[in-house]
């Protein structure tokens, strides 16, 4: 082996490999670093008319996973957050900055916890001017990137939903979802009702559950408020994400005799969990945890065959709080138009993220991103009609960072489109009892 | 023989207080961008040293084993595991990852190398699948795909390895990877790299000279997982987060691997330059082309590249400059 | 009694599934003693090829996809070939190890190329069969009737497979080359044309496999993972290079995933099948039908 050749070369490889990721990433580094200070200066000076030292654009990052494992729902929620920002630059941008438009700087943090770091630290080092930033969707990716917006003192608002995310001190981070472990209040309250006023006796559950964050969150508290209900769980399994074959699920809850069934599952898995169903004449009760039961693909995938599923969601587009409003109508409307599907449960909570962002600027005047997150914590509903987007219509971040207000609603599929149909006071539409029931 | 004075030895040197003296200069070098920079660099250190790791049984042996993200994994859970529950130093749970990871070594080992070839490649598959799901599968213990996360760290507390300023963990994966190069570097020129390389030349003709290649397989396998222990638990300190996914996942074992074959697999610096080299690309197929094209072309191009040296390159980059010459390189130093 | 009868019935339909995608694998490994990484992302093109056709031909829930197998089939045995000439043919010869990771990075590419074709959502074909099932009351037993098409095709495939590899010239050809590549050149057989022959053909499976799978799976373009380590498990537990093995190897699984899924706990059904794995690894080295432990 040749010592000398091999030198020179990791030599030249390292040198020019380091420079070549400088460069590539440090396009944006001649901005001052001092940039917030003098906007605010700026728009405490000249508050009306824009005047040219006025700050023009405003950075706000998205990281999300556009490509691996995640790559579906990171769209969805990429979806809500271009459009808040087209809304907000179409209607007079940051008006506490003179109009000052939003930019969003997308990255992809990919699927993989490892690297999701380095693409928050890229994206933060390359852009000094950075106000806050929106993202991630999965608790996993959410979890790995919080040292780094704690140390860069960035504020990031995100729509995971694990407890995790504000239980471990952080200021910089905001959670504007409900806890998933609150769904199950709703689904066993709606069992319970469904009992009560049909004359049923459902009282068999089958919990199964992807075997991922989201899942055994999910699942934990719909199996502890449906034993503290009475209910019989008769099933409790996770299974693997990515299963080829839930027929041993299947048969599992069937030989159990479940009669409700409470699945947490994926657009792939779902399907395979219903038609694996009617194949085997099992005809339980879905009371869905959410997840891939909310999606267009799964609808898609299904098709008409997937009215009458109910399922549980952070956020749903017609509830009551956003019927009530016909800016927030309008805003869905808007949605459906530019993305040919109904807004999901993604898109709505990432819609609010970019809105928070830019009410917190208009609260500070200023594009500093501590300023920012004072503001934020500060912010409530009443700042702007758009703050009332998330179930019941409040908002409000506690200390830890927590949204606490916010509740998750019932849906049913009908029509192919998700309905809000519990609780009664969020409700649009009333419940369509299954054919299995009647 | 190393001698001191060889023109290479110099330059790797050279290399080593670049590497050292990197988090002193980041700023200055890259402006903003100097602690991105540093990650990377964290991150190729890091490569560096789980490549070293696999190229003892994976190069010197030409045993490709596919379990090595279960040990990386063993490490990290025995760091964070008893940090994160019971608030017990690091320390500790580094040691007793390096035995479990030991112990884990010689269970995979022992039934693994009955097997050759692709045959022994696809049982440490199985094998490293199998912890993967296991540790999906003990919610309570590992915390399961929730994964296990730190809290913030407010001020230093040095017996508990946790440390504010990240150069501190920095520092410690360097040494760390010194540490792993050294071994290997050791092992090559010892009994132990020699009985490998037998092995891997002709398995049946070095058991009839005598040697026992199980024994001798099985040593490298352990040591190899030991080292790689300790990787993984720093990886966890630095990064404060793991889950199943990131640190067991059959994608990581195929990377550790491929890092080392696209450098020069069997040679002492061939993870190095795999590691140089793969790190900073997947940094710029993300930086320059993350987003676009529906979210596929970063890793497409990534993908492409990797295709495109195996073809030109197949004994790593390491053999570029015998390639320009047109010889071919056969094997390691 | 029937429960159990329903778990083995659910095993033997999936593992029919297992031993479709293993024959492929397995006649390239055969014949070429190399491990195609990319093998499921071809089933991932097939299903993908079976839902642009679908749509093409605006086609609904009333029809089903069996007939585009021969269309699908040929442009697969054509994007196999392509691929062999392109990214194949230039490391053949070399060591496992560039295999390894051109089989891998071909495998990046195409999952990200069919990203960038079809984004990352999950699409599907909307066919009245995907529900369907045989009943059979007196023993409360189902058989969904997509999954025992697929079964009953992979059977026939092997079938076909086999007496193609035995009666044929070029069958016997690939044979030959499977067994010593060195002395099959010495005796005139054209062992290049048997390479591309195989990846051709591993491709032709992959991809028919992926039109019979459409109807039960959504495609997406990661689809290949969910299947390529319980199929890497598969051929090599049936035996590399054996098309019997993979039939046989692929139900065992199936039914051992089966049997822990539905009697341990559904999250332990791939741990299952691995510990049977090295169960028979240990046993049969070379696996239940392998040949005798000659190396290539």
């Amino acid at each position: 082996m040749r010592k000398k050749s091999m030198g020179k070369i990791m030599a030249l490889v390292l040198v020019v490999s380091l420079l070549a990721a400088g460069c590539g990433s440090g396009g944006n580094t001649a901005q001052p670093t001092n940039g917030g200070t003098t906007e605010k200066a700026n728009s405490e000076a000249s508050s009306e008319a824009a005047d040219t030292t006025a700050v023009s654009v405003v950075k706000i990052g998205f990281l999300n996973p556009a490509s691996g494992n995640d790559a579906e729902s990171g769209m969805l929620d990429t979806e809500g957050a271009r459009l808040a920002v087209k809304h907000i630059n179409d209607s007079g941008g940051i008006k506490a900055l003179g109009g000052a438009r939003i930019e969003l700087i997308e990255a992809d943090t990919t699927s993989d916890a490892k690297q999701a770091p380095s693409v928050a630290e890229r994206l933060i080092t390359s852009n000094s001017d950075l106000s806050a930033i929106v993202g991630t969707g999965f608790s996993g990716l959410t979890l790995s990137i919080l040292p780094i917006t704690e140390q860069y003192e960035i504020p990031m608002v995100t729509n995971s939903s694990s407890d995790d995310i504000v239980a471990q001190g952080y200021e910089y981070i905001f959670k504007v979802a409900p806890l998933s472990s609150d769904f199950g209040k709703l689904q066993v309250e709606f069992i319970q009702n469904l009992n009560e006023q049909y004359g049923l006796d459902l009282h068999k559950v089958g919990v199964v559950y992807v075997n991922n964050s989201y899942g055994i969150n999910t699942a934990a508290g719909v199996k502890s408020m449906a034993e503290a209900a009475g209910l019989e769980v008769v099933v409790d399994q996770s299974f693997p994400a990515g299963f080829t074959d839930a027929s041993a699920l299947v048969t599992t809850l069937k030989n159990a005799g479940a009669e409700v069934i409470f699945p947490i599952a994926y657009t792939n898995e779902a399907k395979l969990i219903y038609d694996t169903m009617k194949s085997m004449n099992y005809n339980p009760l879905i009371i869905a945890g959410g997840g891939g039961f909310l999606w267009p693909s799964l609808g898609n995938a299904l098709g008409d065959n997937i009215n009458g599923t109910i399922s549980a969601a952070s956020w749903n587009w017609d509830s009551k709080n956003i019927l009530d409003n016909p800016e927030l109508v309008k805003v869905y409307e808007s949605f459906e138009a530019e993305y040919g599907h109904y807004m999901t449960e993604h898109g709505g909570p990432n819609y609010l993220a970019v809105w928070a962002v830019k009410e917190a600027i208009e609260k500070c005047s200023s594009t500093d991103p501590k300023a920012i997150r004072e503001a934020l914590a500060s912010l409530t509903e009443e700042d702007s009609v758009y703050l009332k987007i998330m179930q019941p219509g409040t908002l409000g971040f506690n200390e830890s960072g927590w949204n606490d207000g916010t509740k998750p609603v019932l849906i049913q599929w009908q029509d192919n489109k998700p309905r809000t149909i519990y609780p009664l006071d969020m409700a649009s539409s009333e419940l369509i009892l299954p054919d299995s029931l009647k | 023989m190393i001698k001191l004075k060889s023109k290479s030895t110099v330059i790797v040197l050279v290399l080593l207080v670049l590497f050292f003296l990197f988090p002193l200069m980041s700023k200055q070098l890259f402006g903003n961008t100097g602690n991105y920079m540093l990650l990377i660099a964290f991150n190729i250190i890091m490569y560096t040293a789980m490549g070293s790791t696999w190229n003892i049984i994976g190069g010197f042996g030409r045993q490709i084993s596919w379990s090595h993200a279960a040990f990386f994994a063993i490490g990290a859970y025995s760091a964070m595991i008893p940090l994160v529950r019971w608030n017990i130093s690091p320390i500790v749970g580094i040691l007793a990852g390096m035995v479990v990871a030991m112990a884990a070594a010689f269970l995979i080992g022992f039934p693994a190398f009955r097997l050759k070839g692709v045959f022994f490649s696809l049982c440490t598959l199985a094998c490293g699948q199998i912890v993967y799901r296991l540790l999906l599968h003990f919610t309570g213990f590992t915390g399961g795909a929730s994964g296990l996360v730190m809290k913030k760290i407010n001020s230093d507390r040095a017996l508990m390895l946790l440390f504010k300023n990240n150069n501190v963990y920095y520092y410690m994966m360097l040494l760390l990877a010194v540490l792993v190069v050294a071994v290997c570097i050791i092992i090559e020129k010892s009994r132990l790299g020699y009985y490998l390389k037998a092995i891997r030349e002709d398995e049946v003709a070095a058991e009839s000279l005598g040697m026992r290649p199980n024994q001798v397989k099985l040593c490298a396998f352990m040591i190899s997982a030991v080292l790689m222990a300790v990787i993984g638990a720093i990886y966890a300190l630095r990064f404060k987060y793991l889950d199943p996914e990131s640190v067991a996942s059959h994608d990581l074992a195929i990377r550790i691997g491929m890092t080392v074959i696209v450098g020069g697999i069997g040679t002492v610096w061939g993870p190095l330059i795999g590691a140089i080299i793969t790190v900073p690309l997947l940094e710029l197929t993300n930086a320059y082309f993350g987003n676009m094209l529906n979210g596929g072309l970063s890793q497409l191009l990534y993908g492409l590249i990797l295709i495109i040296m195996v073809i030109f390159m197949p004994d790593g980059v390491i053999s570029i400059k015998s390639l320009w010459q047109n010889h071919k390189v056969k094997g390691g130093l | 009694m029937s429960g159990l009868i329903q778990v083995v019935i659910n095993g033997l339909m999936i593992g029919g599934v297992y031993a479709l995608l293993a024959v492929g694998l397995t006649m390239i490994f055969g014949v070429m003693k190399i491990i195609n990484f990319a093998q499921c992302e071809y089933l991932m093109l097939g299903m993908y090829l079976t839902y642009c056709l679908y749509n093409l031909f605006h086609m609904d829930a009333s029809n089903n996809p069996y007939i585009f197998i021969i269309p699908v089939a040929v442009i697969m045995l054509i994007f196999g070939i392509v691929i062999y000439q392109i990214f194949i043919r230039p490391i053949v010869g070399r060591d496992m190890v560039s295999y390894i990771l051109l089989t891998m990075g071909l495998s990046y590419v195409l999952q990200n190329a069919a990203q960038i074709i079809w984004t990352a959502n999950p699409q599907s074909i909307d066919t009245a069969i995907k529900s369907k099932s045989l009943y059979f009351a007196g023993l409360d037993l189902s058989v969904p009737l997509a999954k025992l098409v697929a079964f009953v095709l992979a059977v026939a495939f092997v079938l076909m497979v086999s007496a193609f590899l035995k009666n044929t010239d070029m069958g016997r050809a690939m044979r030959a080359t499977s067994e010593d590549a060195q002395i099959a050149a010495l005796l005139g057989i054209n062992t290049k044309q048997s390479y591309l022959l195989a990846f051709g053909l591993g491709s032709l499976f992959a991809g028919v496999a992926g039109v019979l799978l459409s109807p039960i799976y959504t495609v997406y373009p990661r689809i290949g993972t969910l299947f390529s380590t319980t199929i890497f498990a598969v051929v090599i537990l049936g035996g590399l290079g054996s098309v019997a093995g993979a039939l046989f190897g692929g139900l065992l699984i199936g039914i051992v995933e089966n049997l822990v899924g539905t009697y341990l706990a559904l999250d332990l059904a791939p741990v299952g099948v691995f510990v049977l794995f090295i169960f028979v690894m240990l046993l049969k080295p070379n696996g239940l039908f392998g040949v005798g432990g000659r190396k290539a």
